[in-house]
C-alpha cells in the first residue's frame, strides 16, 4: 500500500485563505459530523464496527502526529505542553481540555475533553464513541514524551456523561 | 392481584423517596423487588450514585462509578472540574502562575484573582530578594575593599617601605610582646644589631639608588637566614635589628655569623658591577629570667644598648665581624 492516491501531508489541507476569501476557515459542526458519521456508516457496513473503530483510531493517531508537528512543536515541559494544547484546542473549537492526573514518571494520565467536537450533544448510546480521539490523544502524548501510549475513553457524552474522560497509560516494552 | 400491585407501587415510591431523603439504604433491594433485574440495576445505580455524591462531598474525587446517564454525568463533570482544579493548583504551587479556572463560576473569578495576586507577590518577593542579594554582594565587595585598605594601611604603618622589613616602631611593639612572653615562660631571648660598613662610600661612589638597592639586598639576604618567629626590622639608616625568641647568646652569635657571611659572599649586582658590602654585628642576650621589677621596655632598651655597644666594638675591631656582649 505504498502507492497511495492521497498520502497524507499537511499541504492537503490547502491554502484556505486563498481558497475561501469570503467564507473563511470555519464551517458548521454539523458538516464535520455529517462527514464523520456517513463515513463511519459506510466503513461499518463494509468492514464491521470493530474494524471501523480501528480505522478511526488509526486516522486519529495520524492526525495527532501531524497536529503535534504543525500546531504544537517541540515542548520539553509537560505543564507547557498541556497549556499550549488547551489553548490550541480551545482556539480551534475542538474541545475544552482539562488534565485530571499527570504522572510523568509512571506514564499515567487522565484527561477530559468537554464540548468535544466528535460527540458532545450526540444521542445517548450504550458505548463510548470517541475512538478517533483515543488515537489523536495517544499520538499527542507519544509525540511529547517519545513513549507509546494506550488511550481508552472511560466516560463519554454518548454514555450519558457531560464530559469525555480518557485514561492514557504508557506502553512499557 | 390489584392489591399486590398497589403494595408494590407503594414500596417503589418509598424506595424512590428513601433514595433521596433517607440517611441509609439497605445494601440490596428487598424481595420481591430484587427479583426484577431492571429494578435491581436501578437500585444498585442509586446506591452507587449516593456513595459517589457523598465521596465528592467529602473531598474524595478518586471514585469512578459505572453508572451512566444524566445524573452520573453531571456529577462526573463536577468531579472532572475538581480534579482539574487540583492539578492546576499543584502546577501553581510549583510556580506556574499561568493557570486560570474557567468552570466554577464566581469561585473561578476569586481563584484567578488570587493567582494573579500570588504571582505579583512572588515576583515582588523575588525582585526584593534579588535586590537584597545584590546589596549583600555590593556590601561584601565594599567590606573586602575596606579590609584590604585597612590591611594596606596597617602594613604601611608597620613596615619600612624600602626594605619591606618591619619598622623600628613596630619592632618595639613586637619586642614588648615577646619579652612579656619570655618572662612568663622563663625563656631566653637575644638581640642582633648590625650596621653596614662604610655605607657612605656606596652612596658616594654609585649613587643613592645603588645605596637603596644595597639596603634591599641586605634585607633580603638577612630574611633567608632567620626563622619565621624571629623579628627582623630596619632599625635606622643602614642599621638592622633582629630579635630571636627562645635563643641564647651562642646560638644568636651563630645566626649573626650566618647573616654576616651571606652579606659578605653576595655582593650587590648593579649595572654590571659587583658592589661588595659588609656589616658589623653586635649580639646580646638575656640568658636568665627577666627581672620583673623593671619594665619590659627598660629591659629591651638595655639589651639593645648592649648589642649596640658590641656592634661598635666589632666596628672598632676591623668591621665585618660579630661581637657579643657578656651574657646577662
Amino acid at each position: 500500500m505504498t502507492d497511495l492516491k492521497y498520502h497524507f501531508s499537511w499541504d492537503l489541507l490547502g491554502d484556505i485563505e486563498l481558497g475561501r476569501p469570503n467564507l473563511g476557515p470555519t464551517t458548521r459542526l454539523e458538516v464535520y459530523r455529517l462527514m464523520q458519521f456517513t463515513l463511519r456508516d459506510v466503513l461499518e457496513k463494509q468492514f464491521g464496527a470493530a474494524k471501523a473503530d480501528e480505522l478511526f483510531r488509526e486516522a486519529g493517531y495520524l492526525a495527532g502526529k501531524e497536529f503535534y508537528a504543525h500546531m504544537l512543536g517541540d515542548i520539553a515541559d509537560f505543564g507547557d505542553f498541556a497549556k499550549k494544547l488547551q489553548k490550541v484546542l480551545k482556539e480551534m473549537q475542538i474541545g475544552i481540555l482539562r488534565i485530571e492526573k499527570a504522572d510523568l514518571a509512571e506514564g499515567k494520565f487522565v484527561l477530559t475533553v468537554s464540548e468535544d467536537l466528535d460527540c458532545s450533544g450526540l444521542p445517548e448510546k450504550d458505548y463510548e464513541i470517541c475512538v478517533y480521539d483515543e488515537g489523536f490523544i495517544a499520538a499527542l502524548l507519544e509525540s511529547f514524551s517519545g513513549q507509546k501510549f494506550k488511550v481508552k475513553e472511560i466516560d463519554c457524552w454518548c454514555t450519558g456523561d457531560r464530559t469525555c474522560r480518557f485514561k492514557a497509560d504508557a506502553v512499557r516494552e | 392481584m390489584t392489591v399486590m400491585q398497589s403494595e408494590d407501587n407503594e414500596i417503589i415510591i418509598n424506595l424512590l423517596r428513601d433514595s433521596i431523603y433517607a440517611r441509609t439504604l439497605p445494601p440490596t433491594l428487598p424481595e420481591p423487588l430484587n427479583s426484577d433485574p431492571a429494578l435491581r440495576q436501578f437500585y444498585n445505580d442509586i446506591v452507587e450514585l449516593r456513595e459517589f455524591i457523598l465521596a465528592i462531598a467529602q473531598g474524595d474525587f478518586s471514585r469512578s462509578p459505572s453508572t451512566k446517564g444524566y445524573l452520573a454525568g453531571a456529577l462526573k463533570t463536577l468531579q472532572a472540574g475538581l480534579r482539574h482544579l487540583t492539578w492546576q493548583t499543584k502546577m501553581i504551587a510549583q510556580g506556574d502562575f499561568s493557570h486560570r479556572v474557567d468552570f466554577l463560576g464566581e469561585f473561578s473569578d476569586a481563584f484567578n484573582a488570587m493567582v494573579v495576586r500570588l504571582e505579583a507577590s512572588v515576583q515582588e518577593l523575588n525582585r526584593a530578594n534579588q535586590e537584597l542579594l545584590h546589596e549583600i554582594e555590593e556590601r561584601k565587595k565594599i567590606e573586602a575593599a575596606l579590609r584590604k585598605s585597612e590591611e594596606n594601611y596597617k602594613l604601611l604603618s608597620i613596615t619600612d617601605p624600602l626594605t619591606e622589613l618591619f619598622n623600628r616602631r613596630y619592632f618595639y611593639e613586637l619586642a614588648l610582646t615577646e619579652f612579656d612572653r619570655s618572662s612568663r615562660h622563663l625563656r631566653q631571648v637575644a638581640i642582633i644589631i648590625y650596621d653596614l660598613d662604610d655605607f657612605k662610600n656606596v652612596n658616594d661612589s654609585f649613587g643613592h639608588i645603588a645605596g637603596d638597592m644595597a639596603l634591599k639586598h641586605i634585607a633580603a639576604l638577612s630574611g633567608k637566614e632567620v626563622r619565621k618567629i624571629d623579628v627582623l626590622a630596619r632599625y635606622g639608616g643602614e642599621e638592622f635589628i633582629c630579635l630571636l625568641p627562645e635563643t641564647g647568646l651562642q646560638k644568636a652569635i651563630l645566626v649573626a655569623e650566618r647573616i654576616r657571611y651571606a652579606i659578605e659572599s653576595h655582593p650587590l649586582q648593579y649595572q654590571g658591577r659587583a658592589i661588595s658590602v659588609t656589616a658589623s654585628f653586635g649580639v646580646a642576650a638575656i640568658e636568665k629570667n627577666i627581672d620583673t621589677s623593671e619594665s619590659y621596655m627598660s629591659h629591651i632598651q638595655r639589651i639593645i644598648k648592649q648589642a649596640d655597644e658590641a656592634m661598635y666594638q666589632a666596628k672598632a675591631g676591623g668591621k665585618n665581624r660579630v661581637f657579643a656582649a657578656p651574657p646577662v
